[in-house]
């Protein structure tokens, strides 16, 4: 369908917007509440992504009796054809939807335990230079190893959603946008709440806590494991977006160092701002997106600067002016006490 | 009375230095214990070995019967064996409140998973309030238990570390220099705040400290250590004139 630019723009920011939201919120988790840099979550968006792209196809073919094809080689016949049989099958399609996510959770829980070996035994510098190898461990293998992700080609996604027709690019964000909002009101559910406080206090002082009895440790695991767990979900979601897992298109600049600033821009240790940080980083970056060659005759350099500018001189801004975010850190508000 | 903290020729070592050389010692129930000695005697060092923190190279710590030598600081701490640090470490980003609530052991809320069901944690959460508040109000604290840790007066974090030892349900302290650097009049509320946790409350104190002359009137029992060892033990007057702790604190 033909669509106005201004609308594939406004729908363009929904959808990253919701997605980059789980990142950030999980990333805020790790860092902001529990204090571990990690500077390596691009492997968890990437391992959903993966999950996606090895499990769907493969599964649909099972189901739908395709045979005597290979997934990766044969990857456009192949989709086509399941894409062909999910148009008319809406049930099938969202019961493979449904247990696809429940694997991407499943995944997403064991990266964040795999992670969360270093954060257990490193810290600060060592512990953020560990955790960008393991994920770009992670990016390499994804790339080599075809029958993943299809390597360096990537591959094409069969779409549950192909039976919502003409509706399709707009069904898609608006279930992707509810699918985040509900993660996100569950995640604030978990954050207010003794666990929450408990994050901030594993944070500030480790030693302190473990002598009032608190096992750090399993506290830094759970941290992991629980932000590890959103941004799966997020790369996932991304790639039922996208209908296609590109294991090159998971790099550290885009999942983690645009990330990263949503939840610095936000304010490390508050969801409410990383949900606004989130939201003004992916307006603009959409707007640099749609609009850069506009404005090329304004600007004194290449317009394809314009985004790579923009996240640096966004970072230094908040950085001078406002290190804590544009929200700052508030006492837990434990849900079902007046605080006073 | 029955001994609740037995410590049996302790040795750690750092290296080439002996930090303590078998030192043993003997708690009882009920008491407040002083440790005393010069810097560098092996007080911190033995707290240290005692909570987990260090793990002692020789010699055995049995508290009420368990041996918790080599065990997790927060396994120890669990058993009601709770230790305060010389300078002070609160959660610094936590308000005074929170960081009393955190110490708090026994709220199902502090789990991943039952983190979500308000039911399952919110009687507790209560509870864990209404312990901290009159904490709080014991230790004269309360007008300030929303700010943050990190905007309290030195003093005013003395407490508040013995307030969260308090909160976490132990059964014996152990302050590192509880009064330190801190001015004499606060220095005797500080003790006889302890004395009256002991005598309120039940509990057992071990406390290092410097201070001789303000500790002497509110402990029962003193150890005195030097160079790793303990060099004189009994009744405060008997250590405090006794020539070799006199000598080493002196010097020579």
């Amino acid at each position: 369908m033909e669509l106005e630019l201004l609308t594939l723009f406004v729908m363009d920011t929904i959808v990253f917007f919701a997605i980059y939201l789980l990142v950030s919120v999980g990333l805020n988790i790790q860092m902001g509440y529990t204090g571990l840099p990690n500077f390596g979550i691009v492997a968890s968006v990437a391992g959903g992504a993966y999950t996606v792209g090895w499990f769907v196809g493969r599964f649909a073919m099972m189901i739908y009796g395709i045979e005597g094809m290979d997934f990766i080689n044969n990857n456009a016949y192949v989709v086509t054809q399941i894409n062909a049989k999910l148009a008319n099958d809406h049930l099938t399609a969202i019961m493979i939807f449904l247990l696809t996510m429940g694997l991407v959770i499943i995944v997403g829980m064991a990266l964040g335990f795999i992670t969360a070996y270093p954060a257990i035994r490193l810290s600060g510098d060592y512990l953020a230079m560990t955790l960008i190898a393991m994920a770009e461990a992670v990016r390499v293998i994804g790339i080599g190893f075809s029958p993943i992700a299809g390597g360096t080609l990537g591959v094409q996604v069969p779409d549950p959603f192909a039976w919502m027709g003409k509706m399709r690019y707009f069904g898609v964000i608006i279930l992707i946008l509810t699918i985040s909002i509900i993660t996100f009101l569950m995640v604030q559910l978990i954050i207010n709440s003794p666990f929450g406080r408990l994050l901030r206090a594993v944070r500030d002082n480790e030693v302190t806590a473990e002598s009032i009895g608190k096992n750090v440790v399993n506290v830094k695991i759970k941290a992991m494991i629980l932000g590890s767990i959103l941004a799966s979900i997020a790369g996932a979601l991304y790639s039922f977006y996208a209908s296609a897992t590109i294991p090159a298109a998971f790099t550290r600049y885009d999942w983690t160092f645009w990330a990263w600033l949503m939840m610095m821009v936000g304010g490390t240790g508050n969801n409410i701002g990383v949900l606004i940080g989130t939201l003004l980083v992916v307006l603009m970056r959409r707007l640099i997106a749609f609009y850069k060659f506009s404005l090329a005759a304004f600007l004194p350099f290449e317009p394809l600067w314009l985004e790579l500018i923009g996240l640096g001189l966004v970072l230094i801004l908040i950085m001078i002016f406002k290190p804590q975010g544009l929200l700052a850190e508030k006492p837990t508000r434990v849900r079902g006490v007046k605080s006073d | 009375m029955s001994v609740i903290l037995e410590i049996n020729k302790l040795v750690k070592k750092f290296g080439g230095l002996r930090a303590l050389d078998g030192v043993s010692m003997k708690l009882y129930d009920g008491q407040i214990t002083l440790i005393i000695g010069p810097n560098g005697s092996g007080k911190t060092t033995l707290i240290n070995c005692i909570t987990g923190l260090y793990k002692p190279d020789e010699g055995r710590i049995i508290y009420n019967g368990n041996d918790i030598t080599g065990m997790q600081p927060h396994e120890i701490a669990k058993l009601g064996l709770v230790r305060t640090f010389q300078i002070p470490m609160s959660f610094q980003k936590l308000t005074v409140l929170e960081n009393l609530l955190v110490a708090y052991n026994k709220n199902p809320g502090e789990s991943l998973l039952w983190s979500i069901f308000k039911g399952k944690w919110l009687k507790n959460e209560k509870e864990a309030r209404e312990k901290a508040y009159k904490i709080l109000k014991l230790l004269q604290l309360d007008n300030v238990k929303n700010r943050l840790a990190q905007e309290l007066s030195g003093g005013q974090m003395k407490l508040l570390e013995i307030g969260r030892a308090l909160m976490s349900d132990a059964k014996t302290l152990l302050l590192d220099e509880p009064a330190g650097s801190v001015a004499p009049t606060l220095a005797h509320e500080i003790f006889a705040h302890i004395k009256r946790l002991r005598d309120e409350l039940k509990l057992n104190f071990l406390i290092v400290e410097h201070r001789l002359d303000i500790a002497a009137d509110y402990v029962d029992y003193v150890y005195a250590m030097s160079s790793g060892k303990v060099i004189s033990e009994g009744y405060p007057n008997e250590v405090f004139n006794d020539p070799k702790v006199i000598e080493a604190y002196l010097g020579g």
